[in-house]
């Protein structure tokens, strides 16, 4: 069972988790880590000056019963490393969190897991399929994890709550903190149904440098890492280089190479990640059966050539990312009221939407 | 003994008389002026007794006394500078009292006693041709201006030398540079643009309803060329407008050089650094601001979501009442101020959203970027207008458009069917019609009906977003001939519909 102590030194600032496992197996636990004599800190591995500065500032400040009351009020659990319960998969990490916060439950050890992760300011495109493929993910009774960010993470939570499945959040910040702002709905429901877990104390405001520390985890807790949009040099690739690290299959969502957001996949597939061509060889390639994969491909192409003359013109000029009315003036040739006309029977059909007045984009 | 010089004054955009009396008589030396004047005015005591002395008259030795009636009116300008001149000329026996009568003087003097040119001749000409004066004298600068009109006898003088030649006899006008009627420098045409079809289709859809319109687009791409080609389109001045137009521009002191009325609509584009002021008019001596220059004629924003907020808010009161009303500590006066608003703006701050793939904003970019936006102004836009990015070669390059003229036809033509629908309301055109009366002037025919409804849901229209569609296929069919409004109308007015904040937060509509 996690104590007081643990958590003291959990809170320790600027001690992670390598620190702290060094400490453990220096002290053997937090408690005599708490009492130890200033000048035997000096022999603990990976200590530097400043760090043993502010153990012994913390050790004089921190009130260990209030603070560990303070979890229960902040509705937080806690599970230490090496404890029943204890996700198995984070143990494999070298430097795996000496105490996990949650709040809701923890993923269940026996079903399958599979991280979703992605741009922020991803596409329409992406944001498309991250919902299907995480929907279709769900329903065949694979776990999303995911970090809760806008964007791609948003949408693999969206898609696997509608899917009817399971998703679980990572953060970069106390699980009390619902981090970004405007997440504030789909946090509650994950809280409330599913769990949001993270490394980091209660009341831990978010920082630049922890997110590669929460991406690491995300892919420890998944089978197989899926990365759907990515800018070069963007946080998702930090994710599927850890699960590279960890052995952990990458899928990454190929797109047109002139797109700024499939240059990171495109890249990763370049390296050796599986592309995904569509969800039903996704869910084969993760060996998971799949109730209903959504539509991923060309499983509408029946139902195009159904399509009246204009709208099918239409249609094929558009794109998956949305162009304008102009631009498809001039595409088609139209006028505009057909135009506009064509435009109207494709959204009716599902086939099309408008995603800002007056730029279209293509569904399927 | 008193004299008495007859002038005027500019309250508004009008000419006002005032009488300027001298009183020369015997007391302590002094020079005195009465009249609720403004500080300029006031000045004018300095101005004129050193230009006198420097034209050769001494002042007497004496009390003089200058008085500006009627007395209730705050007078402000250097207008009144030549008046009171010949004014105290005329007290001293210089000038015969009957040389002034049927006769205004307006001139601003400097040092060495020459007249200076004044702003607002133009109301003052009318003014005192409206009341029958016979003639009138105008700094020579200002002749052309005062010879605008007609029907008044323009006697234009270089100093205060020449008025006294003039009214003593002893001058002869000269005649008037030959000035060759200076044409107008030819309008930018429409034709000069290639491409974008939708953009000059809603300018053209705009100026027939009188709409005013948002462009949404990235910087570069014509946004402003369209703008300036705007009043090509819109049917020429009548008579009234372009006394309305003329006065303004000559209070503002814009006039100098204009040989003839002009038909030309005018064009405003006043850049986001504009003052409350510039915007709105007023200052010590009042002159009309953006919004009245722009009077029956197009006032353009380019970069709307640079512009202050309150500099925005003095749009608001003029859209609704065709006139802005500045309040001052000595009373109010009005400036009409009827104008087609355009406004030009990036969808965000790089230009490119919802291009995910070209705009790396992030949301909270988009919120700060929103927050500039000014919802009363976009509200009263009943047409948006997505503009693509195109490079200038591409924009104005050989192949020939339609021309201003083609299109002008056609926005003539509606708008005299919406003048003839309208005769006995007290509107003149669609993008008027208020909420109440769109279901009687906006007929639909079934298939439109349904057409629209479906709209409504799939569109995720507002009720504001509904009526401006209406309002905007009502000038399409127009624009064709047609009575009722059908499905094509109605498909096209789709097109151009407005946009609202909400448009731009895909994520919080029923999405994730
Ligand atoms: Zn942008």
């Amino acid at each position: 069972m996690a104590n007081p102590y643990d958590l003291w030194l959990a809170s320790v600032p600027g001690i992670g988790q390598r620190k702290i496992a060094s400490i453990i197996s220096a002290c053997g636990t937090a408690r005599e880590c708490f009492y130890l004599k200033e000048e035997a800190l000096r022999y603990i591995p990976l200590l530097r000056e400043d760090d043993m500065q502010r153990i012994v500032e913390s050790r004089r400040t921190w009130d260990l019963e209030r603070q560990w009351e303070a979890l229960a009020k902040r509705n937080v659990s806690v599970i230490r490393k090496g404890e029943a319960g204890y996700p198995s998969r984070l143990l494999s990490l070298f430097d795996a969190p000496h105490l996990l916060f949650f709040r809701g439950k923890l993923p269940a050890e026996e079903q399958r897991a599979v991280a979703m992760v992605g741009a922020r300011e991803c596409t329409e495109y992406g944001r498309d399929m991250a919902k299907r493929i995480a929907g279709a993910l769900a329903a065949a009774g694979v776990i999303v994890i995911s970090g809760m960010a806008r964007g791609i993470d948003a949408a693999s939570h969206a898609g696997a709550i509608a899917g009817g499945g399971e998703t679980y959040a990572l953060l970069g910040c106390g699980p009390d903190i619902c981090y970004p702002r405007s997440g504030r709905q789909l946090y509650e429901t994950l809280v409330s149904r599913f769990g949001v877990l993270s490394e980091f104390a209660p009341g831990t405001p978010p920082e630049k440098g922890f997110f590669p520390a929460r991406n690491r985890l995300i892919s420890a807790l998944s089978d197989a890492v899926l990365v759907i949009e990515a800018r070069a040099r963007s946080g998702s690739l930090i994710t599927a280089d850890f699960a590279l690290e960890q052995g952990k299959d990458v899928y990454a969502l190929p797109g047109r190479i002139t797109d700024a957001l499939s240059y990171g996949t495109n890249q990763l597939i370049r390296q050796g990640a599986y592309p995904i061509v569509s969800v039903e060889e996704l869910l084969t390639d993760l060996k998971v059966k799949g109730v209903h994969a959504g539509n991923a491909g060309n499983t509408k192409e029946p139902c195009l050539r159904a399509l009246p003359a204009t709208e099918r013109t239409v249609y094929e000029a558009l794109e998956i990312l949305p162009k304008g009315l102009e631009e498809l003036l001039e595409k088609t040739d139209l006028s505009i009221p057909a135009l506009s006309a064509a435009l109207d029977g494709l959204i009716k059909k599902h086939l099309a939407e408008e995603g800002f007045p007056g730029a279209y984009r293509r569904l399927y | 003994m008193v004299s008495e010089v007859q002038s005027a004054a500019i309250y508004g955009i009008d000419g006002l008389p005032i009488r300027v009396e001298a009183d020369v008589s015997e007391g302590m030396p002094m020079f005195q002026m009465v009249g609720y004047l403004s500080s300029e005015v006031r000045e004018a005591r300095e101005r004129v007794s050193t230009a006198l002395r420097n034209s050769g008259f001494a002042l007497p030795v004496k009390r003089i006394t200058v008085n500006l009636y009627p007395a209730d009116i705050r007078k402000s300008g250097t207008g009144f500078d030549l008046p009171v001149a010949l004014a105290i000329l005329s007290a001293t026996g210089v000038i015969p009292p009957d040389a002034f009568w049927d006769t205004f003087v307006i001139g601003e003097v400097n040092l060495q006693g020459n007249v200076c040119p004044i702003p607002g001749v133009l109301p003052i000409v009318a003014k005192a041709a409206e009341l029958q004066i016979k003639r009138i004298l105008v700094p020579a600068q200002n002749r052309v201006e005062a010879e605008l009109l007609g029907g008044i006898e323009v006697i234009p003088v270089e100093s205060i030398n020449g008025a006294v030649d003039y009214l003593t006899g002893d001058y002869e006008i000269p005649p008037r540079e030959a000035q060759g009627e200076a044409k107008e420098a030819s309008a930018p045409d429409f034709a000069e643009i290639k491409g974008q079809k939708l953009l000059k289709r809603a300018c053209e859809i705009a100026c027939a309803g009188m709409h005013n319109l948002l462009m949404i687009g990235p910087p570069g791409a014509g946004k402003s060329m369209a703008a300036k080609r705007l009043p090509s389109i819109l049917p020429e001045m009548d008579r009234k407008e372009q006394m309305e137009t003329s006065k303004i521009q000559s209070v503002a002191g814009l006039l100098t050089g204009a040989t003839a009325l002009s038909k030309r609509r005018p064009f405003r584009s006043p850049n986001h650094t504009a003052t409350l002021q510039g915007m709105a008019g007023g200052g010590t001596i009042p002159r009309p601001g953006e919004i009245s220059l722009a009077h029956n004629g197009v006032l353009f924003l380019d970069e709307l979501t640079e512009f202050s907020p309150q500099v925005l808010e003095v749009l608001r009161q003029p859209m609704e009442d065709h006139e802005i009303t500045i309040a001052r500590a000595n009373g109010s006066y009005r400036y009409p101020a009827k104008f087609m608003l355009v406004a030009a703006m990036n969808p965000c701050q790089c230009g490119y959203y919802p291009d995910r793939n070209k705009c790396r904003c992030t949301r909270r970019q988009l919120d700060r970027f929103l927050g500039k936006i000014s919802e009363p102004v976009i509200d009263r836009m009943d047409l948006a207008v997505g503009i693509k990015a195109v490079a200038f070669e591409e924009l104005s390059g050989e192949s020939k458009g339609e021309s201003s003229a083609a299109i002008r036809r056609r926005v003539e033509e509606a708008q005299s069917i919406q003048r003839a629908r309208y005769r006995g309301e007290a509107f003149r055109f669609n993008s008027a019609l208020p909420a109440g009366l769109i279901k009687q002037y906006v007929p639909l025919d079934a298939a439109a009906r349904d057409y629209l409804e479906e709209v409504f849901f799939r569109r995720n229209l507002t009720a504001r977003g509904y009526h401006k569609i209406l309002k905007v296929a009502r000038t399409i069919a127009d624009l064709s001939g047609k009575d009722r409004i059908d499905e094509t109308c109605l498909a096209e007015a789709v097109c151009y519909r407005g946009v609202e904040k909400r448009d731009w937060e895909p994520e919080e509509r029923n999405r994730d």
